[in-house]
């Protein structure tokens, strides 16, 4: 399965996982930020059953709502992936948003109790994490915001996956936005023998192809680059024109 | 089928309901936060 899909793949299916998985991570997220927040409540704390004798009871069924979440987490952000991946362009980075959104809002929950607890003062065992926190989901995001311009329709698309280490069904990296693009009209490398052109028309309609299958051309200016190709090729079966010396 | 328009509104909503419903499920299981 390649990132970026052609966008004819785009079906009702394939957006209906990504909203599943979008709601899914968000209420996930939630109930870990809300668990937290009850743990915090009583103390930060709680254990029950084993040989101790629980000193904190935790909330009423908060420990299984939060242990589901992270499971849910994990799947929710796998079939986000998947779903993203399907429908093709940036929506394949969506996922990677819920770093950030847990990071920030379970670091806000410990600088809310740091700052202001109940009974006045700082409370710097919770400021502390608070900040590390904010640290670890404000950098991903600051990283996925100045690729945000790579990742619209008119980019490739996979930027924010890239940097994170994505790589496509053919094993390369997926940096295609960062690297020249290759050029599709200008010449081609020299080949020696009487098929060089043929290698060459074929190389270049190989280029084309997976610069539609990453989204960077859509289907119209696919097909328009093609026909050129192909009439190029015909006017010039030697390969001359594309470099090629035969 | 190109992606819709309507779908960066439509995760917004979907992150919204999803938020909602796990508030409401938490607040029924675990009374509250």
């Amino acid at each position: 399965m390649a990132f970026g899909a052609p966008e004819e793949g785009t079906s009702g299916r394939d957006i209906a996982l990504l909203l599943i998985a979008a709601a899914g991570l968000a209420a996930c997220i939630t109930i870990v930020f809300l668990g937290m927040r009850a743990v915090m409540d009583i103390g930060g704390a709680c254990a029950e059953g084993g040989p101790f004798v629980p000193v904190q009871p935790c909330p009423d069924g908060a420990p299984l709502l939060m242990t589901l979440s992270i499971f849910g987490l994990i799947g929710f952000g796998g079939l986000g992936f998947y779903a993203g991946a399907k429908v093709g362009g940036p929506w394949v980075s969506l996922p990677l948003l819920g770093w950030p959104a847990l990071f920030l809002s379970l670091g806000w929950n410990f600088l809310e109790y740091g700052f202001w607890p109940e009974g006045g003062g700082w409370v710097w065992g919770w400021i502390i994490p608070g900040v590390l926190f904010v640290i670890m989901g404000a950098v991903p995001l600051w990283f996925a915001w100045t690729a945000r311009h790579e990742a619209t329709p008119g980019g490739s698309g996979v930027a924010v996956a890239s940097t994170m280490g994505f790589r496509t069904s053919e094993g390369r990296a997926l940096r295609v936005s960062y690297a020249p693009r290759p050029s599709v009209a200008g010449p081609a490398p020299a080949h020696s023998g009487a098929t060089g052109g043929d290698r060459d028309l074929v190389a270049r309609l190989e280029r084309l192809a997976h610069l539609r299958r990453t989204g960077d051309l859509t289907n119209a200016e696919f097909e328009t680059a093609k026909q050129a190709l192909l009439a190029e090729a015909h006017r010039d079966p030697a390969g001359e024109s594309g470099g090629t010396g035969a | 089928m190109r992606r819709p328009a309507w779908l960066p509104a439509a995760v917004l909503i979907a992150v919204a309901i999803g938020s909602a419903v796990a508030w409401a499920l938490f607040r029924v299981v675990a009374g509250g936060a």
